[in-house]
């Protein structure tokens, strides 16, 4: 419990910190600290293996990629000023509307009764539309095969949730497909090839001038 | 270890195939794009798409009749899923016949490679049986939408539009997102009809979950109080994807609420949790048409008839009745050609540089095209419920289905809220029969005949809806 109460404080405290940062540096550090206590979290409920995709993934990889971004357009140099904040009207009854849904969710969990056994395994053995095809697991803690480890991920990955981690990769194609379109085509092939043409038309321009 | 395999059938994925084609073909019309010269590139990929609908539309109406979970309930073949899945694809076809060459003449085939795959998304939203696959079928469909929105560069309105929807509509999904994993937490699954177990029950937690999820829902739908970002992004989109948004997205919203509404709720003992929808729905109604009263843009006209129309539809799914749910069914299918013709309208009033969406450019259009005008009359009479059309059976079903549940206010307002929608539409209707000295805006030539099919197209739906009130009543619509 006493792990819990500081990575609470942990994950919320950072994250509080990605949204107000000025510097958008700062902000990647301070999600950094949010993703390290998020896998801490995962490692206390026994899912190590997602705690070590976190780590690999999000910290390692999607991070990196968000400084890269962050490099190439200058840190620090194009933070504007602030505007006049036009939404002061708005903060204390957004205050409000946060406080009771904050009540409502810690009434709604005090007063849950969480099924036992509750979480991934716990819930097969509920589903009633389960067609009663995958063996049951005998769960055994710490053993090969046990809840949280590579073997069960993989195995509820690629039967249970089979459909979902397709549709993911298709979310993907979408997203870069997307990406292409949007950006990649801001400059218009038919230019592009004529300012080809001209540069092999004109090899005596200086290099490094520019138009 | 190897036999894994077995637990996923062929089966399974024959369910996922009319999706599956939509989505592939999309690839395809890339791929012409890369390798076919970009005159023939445009055409083909077109071609590539509406082959697709309809094949993906016949397959689909194959399985009728069928039910069967696939994926271990992730992906649900039954009335409900097909249906919708019809209604996404027509108004795919439609929307491909809109396509002209305003702002996108430089990647067409990208164009209707994104419109496919967001139809793929909205027939995965309608044959989502777990939580999962309902937002990972949310968030195809709003991704390509995101670009299509944001796709004609050159006006600052699509850019507005674009980042407007994008940046709302992340907000919903997280909503949404939210809400799933308190109800993941509350029962310990995420198949929909598993949601409700005896040994859990209903309990605050459940509640809560449920909440938040029909929020980011509402939101979808573009009902009161969370409709603000539908206009807008209906004005900046260009003018095929309008049309599309308005029916598709609906439609895969619906459908996603239908299912919710009726196997994860149970009727009557948790009503109550849905009574922040009915209200949503009812203020929809009112504000809808009110909205719709002041606009003189065509799009924004329809983008605040749409929030009322969405209004209208998920008053009747209010009691989770048998009927309740074919008149919600029947009035989308109605809904979705009378849109998609004012659309068409539309685009044929559209040259290769402005849209034909301002009120203007409908002035005197009797004189001019007779027969396009009595084609937009016979759409807005349509859209306001003017009796003998197919919008007015719709709402007489609907109108009948509160009254039978009890939820009679639903109804007046109903009745109200189309009463002020009748001044809307028919002020579309006096522009064009208005007699005019001298026409202010210059006639256009449409770059393509082709919304003249879709104009033909949705006529006879309309017509034809009305004379065989199709009720789709021989299938069970839920598998549970």
């Amino acid at each position: 419990m006493a792990v819990f109460a500081i990575l609470a404080v942990a994950l919320i405290a950072s994250a509080i910190g990605v949204i107000s940062a000025r510097n958008p540096v700062h902000s990647v550090v301070a999600l950094l600290a949010n993703f390290a206590a998020l896998a801490v979290l995962y490692l206390t409920l026994s899912g190590e293996f997602l705690a070590m995709i976190q780590i690999i993934v999000y910290s390692g990889a999607i991070l990196i990629l968000f400084i890269f971004v962050i490099a190439l357009l200058g840190a620090g140099t194009s933070i504007e000023a602030p505007g006049p904040n036009r939404l002061t009207k708005l903060t204390l009854p957004a205050l409000i509307v946060g406080a009771l849904a904050l009540v409502a969710l810690g009434y709604g969990l005090l007063r849950a009764q969480i099924p036992s056994g509750g979480g991934m395994l716990g819930a097969a053995t509920v589903l009633p539309v389960s067609r009663g095809e995958i063996p049951a697991v005998t769960i055994t803690p710490g053993a090969e095969g046990a809840f949280g480890s590579v073997a069960d991920f993989g195995r509820a990955l690629f039967t249970t949730y089979l459909l979902p981690f397709e549709l993911t990769a298709f979310v993907l194609l979408v997203a870069v497909i997307g990406v292409v379109v949007l950006a990649g085509a801001a400059v218009p092939e038919r230019r592009r090839k004529a300012a080809e043409r001209e540069a092999i038309a004109k090899p005596e321009r200086p290099m490094g001038a520019t138009r | 270890m190897g036999g894994y395999l077995q637990y996923v059938q062929t089966l399974d994925y024959q369910a996922l195939l009319p999706a599956m084609i939509v989505g592939g073909t999309a690839v395809i019309a890339l791929l012409a794009d890369l390798l076919l010269p970009r005159r023939i590139a445009n055409g083909t990929a077109i071609l590539l798409g509406v082959m697709a609908t309809i094949m993906a539309g016949l397959y689909a109406s194959l399985s009728y009749g069928v039910h069967y979970l696939a994926f271990g309930g992730g992906f649900v073949l039954d009335g409900l899923s097909v249906v919708f899945q019809e209604i996404v694809l027509l108004s795919t076809l439609v929307t491909l016949m809109l396509f002209n060459r305003r702002g996108v003449s430089e990647d067409r085939p990208a164009y209707v490679a994104l419109v496919l795959w967001s139809s793929t998304g909205a027939m995965i939203m309608a044959g989502a049986g777990s939580l999962m696959t309902l937002f990972l079928g949310l968030e195809i469909l709003s991704l390509s939408l995101y670009c299509l929105c944001a796709i004609a560069r050159d006006r600052e309105v699509a850019k507005e539009a674009g980042f407007k929807y994008l940046v709302l509509s992340s907000t919903a999904s997280g909503f949404l997102l939210y809400g799933m994993a308190l109800l993941f937490g509350a029962t310990g699954t995420v198949t929909i009809s598993a949601l409700i177990h005896p040994a859990t029950g209903i309990h605050g937690l459940y509640a809560l979950g449920m909440g938040i999820f029909l929020i980011g829902l509402a939101f979808k739908l573009a009902l009161v109080p969370f409709h603000i970002w539908a206009p807008d992004v209906y004005e900046g989109a260009p003018l095929p994807v309008t049309a599309f948004m308005s029916v598709a997205t609906k439609a895969g919203a619906l459908a996603a609420l239908a299912r919710v509404i009726y196997t994860a709720i149970p009727q009557p003992d948790a009503h109550w949790l849905l009574l922040p929808t009915f209200i949503f729905a009812a203020a929809s109604m009112l504000v809808g048409n009110l909205g719709a009263l002041a606009q003189t843009d065509i799009k924004r006209l329809l983008a605040y008839s749409a929030v009322a129309q969405a209004g209208y539809i998920v008053a009747a799914l209010a009691g989770a009745t048998e009927l309740g749910i074919r008149s919600a069914v029947y009035y989308l299918a109605a809904y979705a050609f009378m849109n998609l013709g004012a659309f068409a309208v539309a685009a044929l009033l559209s040259s290769d540089r402005e849209e034909g969406t301002q009120l203007v450019a409908y002035e005197g259009l009797a004189a001019r095209q007779p027969l396009l005008a009595a084609a937009m009359t016979f759409f807005m009479l349509s859209l306001a419920g003017m009796p003998i059309t197919a919008g007015f059976l719709g709402k007489i079903f609907i109108l009948s289905t509160t009254i039978h549940t009890g939820y009679w206010p639903l109804g007046a307002l109903l009745v109200i809220g189309s009463a002020v929608s009748f001044y809307v539409y028919f002020k579309v209707i006096r522009a064009m029969y208005a007699r005019v000295e001298r026409f202010s805006h210059p006639e256009v030539r449409p770059p393509s005949q082709l919304p003249w099919i879709a104009v033909a197209i949705c006529a006879v739906a309309v017509i034809v809806l009305t004379f065989v009130p199709v009720m789709p009543g021989d299938a069970t619509f839920f598998v549970k």
